[in-house]
Parts: structure tokens; C-alpha cells; sequence
């Protein structure tokens, strides 16, 4: 249900903050084996957060966000609720502190029905990689969901929360969320903070928001943006009031189509619906301007070599000496510390470690991170130059729908190059959306995503709130 | 690159343990992996510069010198008392 109808029946007393967060909290009992989109549902502490938000109901206090459940990815950190990144390596982890994003929904009143599945430390673009078991597509359980945030966009999908909170360094919110039917949000880098976030690829990790529609996370984004003194990479250019160009009338935005968005790699039945798009808003009046990113080819690579070289300083920090899992194998230092991330650790995470540490290693540093950092400054220009022509991008989300479970599982070559719709965003640190165009002969919903100039949010939202109030947006029967 | 020999001296540098099949594994796992990425080394970067961030922040307060324990020395350094 959208976040607005949930306000006003909340705020005109239809249904009771607890009422409403049973109802989830039972939605998620019944349904959720099927999907196993929860890690740690909170029920105890979901019903005590509902009673304080209908008391600021009840004295006039309440703001959007009050009474509303959500559900939050299982990276960031929540005070006294075990926090794990899917992983043996934090199984039994419970953070001392709240993400600054959390601070900001408790204080708005939001209620947090639990910590959703994802791929093993926001690595991967399926949720099949989780220490606590896969996760399945609410529109057909033989799928994937996407990911990295598969939990939250399948827990959005299937109504076992009205939003979630996700977060992507190279398409994981998006992608999930075109996966699974849903709108999915990436702000410009330093819009959201990043304090709280269990950190994957430090220039790249950015909170997303995944709902129901473009204007609900324009709301959202609302509680959870702003500079924050924990995180130095919070920019005070974000700015706010994301919702403020929602119905105005979008006619004289020109809309931009990147030519190597369109290849071969792209499914026809992708390229159609979002082409068809491209349509709709020319029949409003848009113009339809063709752009290029020429060094799109180089984004997967360039993306990989920065995130895993991130990735393997960031996850350095996991040893077994101060927290999380320890291995009971160790005969000295070394061994304990070999041991424990040689247990603690799936295998695509150990990937990435050991491609990181390539890149970053004496005599590969020049050929492999140090050109992928020149890549990086490449695509920001191009990036730079498509904006002087238009005002958004409109591009497919990912190259496919969801494909089965299991079919990507051997080939980590397939799986990256997946990610070739969405990896620009990140590396260049912009603003990108998505939300469903269309529907595959399967029945599986296509993405679109539309991307804009950095902290221009505003414009997006727009853009794609104005194409879903005409879309009629199936739902996943589950 | 199936190269047992390199995946083990990245494995080391990550401290991350593996046992032979498993180190047999990865190295062609990163041998398709390390194919993809190779396609960086076309790029003509023509000296172009290198930004490791997209986004320009600079929201870094000024220095703030806090306690008076601290003994200023010279300019630029203080004297720290003794922890331990």
C-alpha cells in the first residue's frame, strides 16, 4: 500500500499504529517462509516502537513517517538488534549504536519490523550468497530478487513492510527493486549518511529507499537525508523537499537515451518496455535527445577493481580478535586470523578480497586500480557533457528480468557483467531511480531507471512519478 | 592466469586461509575473473587524472585544539602525556 494512504488512514484513525504492525508482523509469519526475506524479524520491540508513534499520533505530533513499518537492510547497524551482512563472519553481531538513518526514523516515529536478507556483505546481484539462505522473488519463487538488497525489495513486493531501506554501491537497490516490482531509489553520493552503514566499498555505498512509488521516496528520503558530522563523505548540497516537483508538469524536460544502453546485451522484451517508455513521455511533450557514454564498456571492469579494492581494506577489519565469528582452529595469530575469515567468509566475498588485493598489489597497481580510477574520472565527464544536453537519462535497469535460481551461480563473469545498467550511477556518485515499465512474456517486471544530475533528486522523482501514475503496476500474488 | 602461485600471495595478503582444492578453485575463478578486468589496460587514459571520488566534499571542520593537558611545544606539536 502506498505510504500516503497508510498516512491518512493512520492519521484519521481508520487503523492504530499497533493495529497496522500486527498486521505486517503476521503478514511475515505466514508468508515469509516462502520468500525468506527476513533475517531477524523484531516483533517485541516492532509493538513497542507502534504504541510510542500512535502516542505522537494521538498529541498531533505525528510526521510522515510515524507509525509507518519498515523494514531495514541487515548492513545497517540497529542498536541492540543483531546486525549480520548475511554472514557467518557477524552471525551473532549486535551493534552498540543505532545507523544515523535509523536514529532519524525512530525520531519520526517509524516503526522497524526487522532486518531483511541480502547477499553476503552487499556483494553480489542475487541474494543467493546469504549465510542465512537465499532469498526468492514474491513474483515467482523459482527467481531471484536481485540484489544485493534482494531481502528489502521482496519484502516491499510482497507487502511484508510498506518500505525499506536498502543500500547500493553498484545497482543493489535498484536492481532488486526492478527484479521485484517496485520502485527503488539511489541518492547522490553524500546525500544520505553513511555512518552505520557496515561499509563495502567506501566511495561507492550509498542508502537507498525501496517503496511503492517514486513520490513515497521522495518522502522517505526526506527523514533520512542531510549532512552528518559521523560522516565526513555527507555533503550539505543535498536539498531536501524531494517531492516539491511531483505533478508539476514535465514537458519541457528533455529526456536523454545513451546509445550503449541499448546494445545487444540487452534483452529484447527489456529493451521494448523501456523504449516504450521513452514513447510515453514524448507524447507528453518531452523531448527525446540521443546521448552517448562511451566508456560504458570499460564500467564493469573499472567498477570491480575500485568496489573489490575497497572491499579488501574495508573487510580487513574482520580477524576474530574483537568481534564477530573466531575460528576454533587457530595455533597462533596468523592462523587464527587465516582461519577465522577462511570459515567466517562465503566465497564470493573471498573473491572480491583477493581481486582487490590484485589490483592494489605491486606491479598490477598501475595497469588494473589506478586506470579504473581514470576510467572513473572519464565516465563523470561524459556523464558531465550528456547533461549539458539533457536534463535526465532514461535507460533499462538491468539487461534481463530475474532469471532462476541457481542459473547465475557458477558464472561470476555473467553475474557482473549484469550490472552494466546501473554501475555508472555509483561511479560517477549520481542520482538514479527505477521503476517498473512493463512486464516480460513470463510476466516478470522490467525496470527503468532514470539518473540525473547530481543532487538533483527533485527531477527524477518526477519524471518518474509522472510516467507511474499512468502505468498500471501489477502486484506479486503471494 | 591460472597461477596457484599468485592466488596464494594475494590469499596471504588478505589473510584469508585456503586449502589446496580451494586454492585450485579460485585460481580459475580469478583467471575468468582477472579476463573482464583486462579490458582496463585499452583504455587510453592519455595522463588523464585519476579522481578516487565522485563527488568534491570538503566538509572537514577546522582544527580544534582540545585539552589542557596538552603542552604546545612548537607550532606544530604538543607534548602528549604519558598513557601507560
Amino acid at each position: 500500500m502506498l505510504l500516503k494512504i497508510l498516512r491518512a488512514k493512520l492519521d484519521n484513525r481508520k487503523i492504530g499504529a499497533t493495529e497496522l504492525t500486527k498486521q505486517y508482523l503476521d503478514r511475515i509469519t505466514t508468508v515469509d517462509k516462502r520468500l525468506n526475506s527476513y533475517i531477524t524479524v523484531c516483533g517485541e520491540e516492532a509493538i513497542e516502537q507502534a504504541k510510542v508513534a500512535q502516542k505522537m499520533i494521538d498529541s498531533g505530533n505525528a510526521g510522515f513517517l510515524t507509525g509507518i513499518p519498515v523494514s531495514i537492510k541487515d548492513n545497517i547497524c540497529t542498536n541492540g538488534i543483531r546486525t549480520t551482512c548475511a554472514s557467518k563472519m557477524l552471525a551473532d553481531f549486535v551493534p552498540p549504536y543505532d545507523a544515523t538513518v535509523i536514529e532519524k526514523l525512530k525520531n519520526a516515529g517509524a516503526v522497524i519490523l526487522g532486518k531483511t536478507n541480502m547477499d553476503e556483505f552487499a556483494m553480489g546481484g542475487s541474494s543467493q550468497s546469504s549465510y542465512f539462505g537465499g532469498v526468492k522473488n514474491p513474483y515467482n519463487t523459482t527467481r531471484v530478487p536481485g540484489g544485493s538488497s534482494g531481502g528489502a525489495a521482496a519484502s516491499v513486493a510482497a507487502d511484508l513492510c510498506a518500505m525499506a531501506l536498502g543500500s547500493d554501491t553498484g545497482g543493489s537497490v535498484r536492481q532488486p527493486a526492478s527484479f521485484c516490482g517496485v520502485t527503488g531509489l539511489k541518492p547522490t553520493y553524500g546525500t544520505v549518511s553513511r555512518w552505520g552503514l557496515i561499509a563495502f566499498a567506501s566511495s561507492l555505498d550509498q542508502i537507498g529507499v525501496i517503496s511503492k512509488s517514486a513520490e513515497d521516496c521522495g518522502f522517505v528520503l526526506d527523514c533520512i537525508y542531510g549532512f552528518d558530522a559521523n560522516d565526513a563523505t555527507t555533503s550539505k548540497n543535498a536539498k531536501g523537499d524531494y517531492t516539491a516537483l511531483v505533478g508539476t508538469d514535465i514537458s519541457d524536460f528533455k529526456i536523454g537515451l545513451p546509445r550503449e544502453f541499448f546494445g545487444d546485451g540487452i534483452n529484447d522484451d527489456v529493451k521494448g518496455a523501456v523504449l516504450n517508455a521513452a514513447e510515453y513521455y514524448k507524447k507528453l511533450g518531452c523531448e527525446i535527445v540521443y546521448v552517448s557514454l562511451p566508456s560504458l564498456e570499460y564500467a564493469v571492469s573499472a567498477y570491480y577493481l575500485l568496489s573489490s579494492a575497497e572491499a579488501a581494506s574495508n573487510l580487513s577489519r574482520y580477524d576474530g580478535i574483537r568481534y564477530g565469528y573466531r575460528s576454533a582452529n587457530g595455533t597462533d595469530f596468523n592462523s587464527l586470523i587465516k582461519n577465522t575469515r577462511r570459515e567466517g567468509f562465503g566465497w564470493e566475498v573471498k573473491r572480491r578480497i583477493l581481486l582487490g588485493n590484485y589490483a592494489l598489489s605491486q606491479g598490477y597497481y598501475e595497469e588494473y586500480y589506478k586506470k579504473a580510477t581514470q576510467i572513473r574520472t572519464r565516465i563523470i565527464s561524459e556523464y558531465a557533457e550528456i547533461f549539458r544536453q539533457c536534463d535526465v537519462i532514461l535507460t533499462p535497469t538491468a539487461p534481463t528480468t530475474a532469471y532462476k535460481i541457481g542459473e547465475m551461480e557458477n558464472d561470476p563473469v555473467r553475474m557482473y557483467l549484469s550490472d552494466i545498467c546501473t554501475v555508472t550511477a555509483n561511479i560517477a556518485g549520481l542520482p538514479a531511480i527505477t521503476t517498473t515499465c512493463g512486464y516480460d512474456k513470463n510476466g516478470l517486471p522490467i525496470g527503468m531507471s532514470v539518473t540525473g544530475c547530481a543532487f538533483d533528486e527533485r527531477t527524477i522523482i518526477a519524471v518518474c512519478d509522472r510516467f507511474e501514475r499512468d502505468f498500471v503496476r501489477g502486484e506479486a500474488v503471494i | 592466469m591460472k597461477d596457484k602461485k599468485l592466488t596464494a600471495y594475494l590469499a596471504e595478503l588478505g589473510k584469508v586461509g585456503f586449502s589446496d582444492k580451494e586454492l585450485d578453485d579460485m585460481s580459475e575463478d580469478l583467471e575468468n575473473i582477472i579476463e573482464l578486468m583486462d579490458n582496463v589496460r585499452e583504455f587510453d587514459c592519455n595522463d588523464r587524472p585519476y579522481m578516487q571520488d565522485a563527488v568534491k566534499y570538503n566538509n572537514l571542520r577546522a582544527d580544534d585544539e582540545r585539552g589542557h593537558e596538552l603542552i604546545k611545544l612548537e607550532t606544530d606539536r604538543f607534548k602528549v602525556p604519558k598513557v601507560v
